[in-house]
């Protein structure tokens, strides 16, 4: 365990049927730091996400929020304690327009306690004209809109609320190169207000300027932790392939 | 301590409890006379033909609630045609079946709507229809051959069908490549569809056998009754979905067998057949078919979500 | 902004439908559009009507009950058995069933939402269970109801400006749940769980108690069906009142709401039944029998899935 931590994972496994996903990986996030997670496809980088964000359990070991174990049972749980994610396959509801999904699961009401959807609308759009100017057009189902929008809202609706632990996962797979640098420059504001940010990606060189520790994941074990300003894009790409064992390089914490 | 069953004991003690039950029977004055086996053979006998034809539509991943309404109409026509010879009334009833099973493959697989809309839709015209034709009054006009065609010494016609349909189904599904193609559309459609399998094809096939299988059990049971009536298999689809569960077919497809489904039907016909020594009113009948499919796809549900997707 | 959007803001055609219906068959017959024959069609759809707005909200969350005949059948017979001559028994006669309407949806909403299960089976077994029930309670016999008290009688059958109560009672309903899905948290919260469950989830939502609301509601819309039946015969055979999902599920279908989820609205449904009742009316007159009726609904359930699946798929 980490002193002043936000989240510690400590001996998390997870077990599908068969599958064991993940293998007693322990991970910690601190206020103001981003942690970027890499490995394979398939390592377990989303499982122990959504483990983070209470989409599912872990078959053993423990969650624990400012020192405090905790279980959650639901995402809803997670969100209790300022925990928000952007899931890799983006958990928008296809029929509903970007205000309605934006609100989801926390709509604003009127005083008589109906749906508040003017101020919902100007509120989303405001939040989304951040991220990109040129989305305007957002009371239509996200079904109809493309991939970089959506992630948009994923993205916006994370961070408009109460947050301190920012899970990412895979934030720019959808997005060009000017939103791409754009939510990099979100990263770096949100990173100076404080809040910890669980980043994964597949874009080394991005983690690489973004990151201040680097965690690889292999098979489900962790197999190594860089110190972001001290490595380089051969070292990681290197461990991600051949995944060097902790106490090998002595990257032990 | 983990306990290990061979898969036959399973099958006949737990999954459905079918030994059990025999046993319990045997309390029941008359279950094991042979008066009423016979009764017991001759009710599952058309069943019968109605869970071998929904389970293979259940292992390529459909169902059928026409069943019921097909097989009354398999009865009128049959009784129908029946002037013109046995021959051609029994061949206007698969015909009437398979035509109305074409309908609900169509629907389901062109016009990709969900295959228990597509056959209530179906159970509803078809109902309708025969309802319409008969002026909702049962039709007569039999001759001797076909009523002996209800009877049958010592073991009625009907059942020995019915065995032969199994027998016939059991080698189509685990014998024939057309079996193993059900099971991979069944298990996943995009996957098998990707493999060059003729998806649609096979699902409409699968619709048509359950409708031709549904008239024909239509026929026979207008034959054991001696009238063709438009009203009979309300109950039809439940009890056949109910002897397709217990007996492994799964409502998400890929999965079921022949052997599991004729446990099902006796489990089920046994059940019936119990009720009906001990007098308990068709009502309460109702009422326990009913409530077991609603455990069972309950039961269904909380096995899914346990497995792993 | 484009048109064809929201869920609460889809456009379904219903609307013109039925005003193009009602055209032709004034032309058609002149009586038609008699006030006396107005109020008939009107409350010909009442019945149907209320149990096929708790469909639309059950099928808005992705899930189906097929349960609702026979809720309304249930109701029917028990608020007959309770006698409602006084004003307790009224009351009793109305809140019971209503009650155990709700009763039945929860349970139906515990083995979909909590376990699971396949909703359309699942509610299938339902409906038999309740129907043998009733059935058995009152050993197949009709039932009736000697003295009925005036106010529960007034409920289908007294006027205000020549047009029954229940329409009335009806027409409020439909706004009351136009309101409740278009402008509350609740009815955001169904439309999520029709679009993406695992989303809505994720979310925040209580997925499980959202769910499960959406079969009481159906479940209680539907009993209030049957003591509106109730009130209206005072004797019945309950063997004869069945059936009733179909038609209200041809109604949720033909006004729009679509059968994967998150899609439709009260008001459409309305409209629908409308266009129904006006149909039926039309074959009633030129004779056409309950089979033919049977026949007809299954074709325009038919066409209604297959126009409304061809449309999403070319937008
Ligand atoms: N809900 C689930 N049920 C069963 N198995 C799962 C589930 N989610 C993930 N897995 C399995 O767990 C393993 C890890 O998957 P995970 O999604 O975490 O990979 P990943 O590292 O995020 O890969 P990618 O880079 O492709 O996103 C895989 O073998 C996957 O099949
Ligand atoms: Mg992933």
């Amino acid at each position: 365990m980490t002193d002043g931590a936000l989240v510690d994972l400590v001996g998390i496994t997870k077990q599908f049927g068969g599958v064991r996903a993940l293998k007693g990986v322990d991970l910690s996030v601190r206020p103001g730091e981003v942690v970027a997670l890499v490995g394979h496809n398939g390592a377990g980088k989303s499982v122990l996400a959504q483990i983070l964000s209470g989409v599912f359990p872990p078959s053993s070991g423990e969650i624990r929020v400012g020192g405090k174990p905790v279980a959650f049972t639901s995402p809803s749980d997670a969100r209790l304690y300022a925990i928000e994610t952007i899931y890799q396959t983006l958990a928008l509801a296809d029929n509903l327009d970007a205000p309605a999904n934006f609100f989801l699961g926390r709509e604003l009401r009127t005083r008589f306690g109906f749906l508040d959807k003017k101020k919902m609308a100007e509120e989303a759009k405001k939040a989304l004209a951040d991220l990109n100017p040129n989305f305007t057009d957002i009371e239509r189902p996200v079904r109809q809109m493309s991939g970089g929008q959506r992630q948009a809202i994923a993205i916006a609706r994370a961070i408009h609320f109460q947050v301190q632990l920012l899970i990412m996962d895979e934030p720019t797979a959808a997005l060009g190169p000017h939103e791409t640098a754009q939510v990099g420059e979100l990263i770096k504001r949100l990173r100076a207000q404080g809040i910890g940010i669980l980043l994964i990606s597949h874009d080394v060189r991005d983690v690489l300027r973004l990151a201040d520790r680097i965690v690889v994941l292999k098979n489900g074990e962790l197999v190594g932790a860089l110190t972001a300003k001290d490595t380089n894009e051969d070292e990681v790409v290197d461990m991600i392939i051949r995944g060097r064992k902790l106490d090998a390089n002595g990257a032990v914490k | 301590m983990q306990v290990t069953l061979s898969p036959l004991t399973l099958r006949l003690f737990v999954k459905p409890p079918l030994i059990p039950l025999l046993l319990l029977a045997t309390f029941v004055d008359g279950f094991w006379s042979l008066g009423n086996l016979r009764t017991l053979a001759e009710s599952i006998s058309t069943d019968g033909l109605i869970v071998a034809g929904m389970t293979i539509v259940m292992i390529a991943g459909g169902f059928d609630l026409s069943v019921g309404a097909v097989m009354a109409m398999g009865g009128v026509t049959a009784v129908v045609l029946l002037p013109f010879g046995i021959v051609p009334a029994a061949l206007g009833a698969l015909i009437a079946g398979g035509i109305s099973g074409f309908l609900s493959g169509t629907l389901v697989t062109r016009l990709r709507i969900n295959p228990f809309i597509a056959t209530l839709a179906m159970m509803v015209m078809v109902r309708g229809a025969t309802l319409a034709y008969t002026d909702t009054r049962p039709v007569v006009g039999l001759d001797d051959t076909f009523l002996a065609l209800g009877q049958g010494d010592p073991l009625p016609y009907a059942f020995l069908i019915m065995i032969v349909v199994m027998l016939a189904a059991h080698v189509l599904l685990y014998h024939r490549p057309w079996g193993r193609h059900a099971y991979a559309v069944g298990a996943d459609e995009r996957a098998a569809q990707m493999t060059g399998l003729k998806v649609n094809r096979l699902k409409i096939e699968c619709y048509m056998l359950s409708g031709a299988l549904a008239a024909f059990a239509g026929l026979l049971l207008a034959a054991r009754l001696g009238t063709g009536s438009p009203i009979v298999g309300e109950m039809t689809p439940l009890t056949a979905a109910a002897a397709a569960l217990i007996g492994g077919a799964s409502l998400r497809g890929g999965e079921g067998s022949i052997m599991g489904a004729l446990c099902g039907l006796l489990f089920v016909g046994c059940l019936i057949n119990v009720m009906n020594l001990l007098g308990v009113p068709s009502y309460y009948q109702r009422m326990t078919i009913g409530g077991l499919l609603f455990a069972l796809v309950v039961v269904e549900g909380l096995l899914q979500r346990a497995r792993p997707r | 902004m484009t048109a064809a959007s929201t869920p609460w803001r889809f456009v379904t055609p219903i609307w013109p439908v039925l005003l193009v219906l009602v055209i032709g068959a004034s032309l058609l017959s002149g009586p038609f559009l008699s006030p006396a024959n107005i109020a008939a069609v009107l409350q010909q759809g009442v019945i149907t009507g209320i149990v096929a707005l708790g469909m639309t909200i059950v099928l808005i969350g992705g899930q189906f009950d097929l349960s609702t005949g026979a809720t309304v059948m249930m109701a029917a017979v028990m608020a007959l058995l309770l006698n409602p001559a006084d004003g307790t028994s009224t009351a009793l006669a109305i809140l019971l069933p209503v009650a155990l309407g709700g009763m039945i949806g929860l349970v139906n909403g515990l083995a979909v939402y909590r376990a699971g299960a396949n909703s359309i089976v699942a509610t299938i077994g339902m409906q038999f269970l309740v129907i043998g029930a009733v059935l058995a309670l009152v050993s197949g016999q009709h039932v009736r109801a000697d003295n009925m008290s005036e106010i529960f009688v007034s409920l289908s059958r007294a006027r205000l400006l020549g047009i029954p109560y229940s329409v009335y009672i009806f027409l409020g309903l439909v706004i009351a749940l136009s309101v409740m899905m278009s402008s509350t948290v609740f009815g955001r919260h169904v439309y999520a769980l029709g679009g993406d469950i695992e989303a809505a989830r994720r979310a925040g939502v209580k997925v499980v108690r959202t769910g499960i609301a959406t079969y009481v509601i159906s479940g209680m819309l539907a009993a209030l069906a049957g003591v509106l039946i109730a009130s209206l015969v005072g004797n019945l055979d309950p063997t004869a009142i069945r059936g009733y999902e179909f038609p209200a599920l041809t109604a949720a279908v033909l006004g729009g709401t679509s059968l994967t989820g998150g899609v439709g609205r009260p008001a459409d449904t309305a409209a629908a039944i409308w266009v129904i009742a006006v149909i039926t009316n039309v074959m009633t007159i030129l004779n056409y029998q309950y089979p033919v009726q049977l026949l007809v609904q299954g074709v325009v359930l038919t066409a209604a899935v297959a126009f409304y699946s061809w449309q999403r798929a070319r937008s």
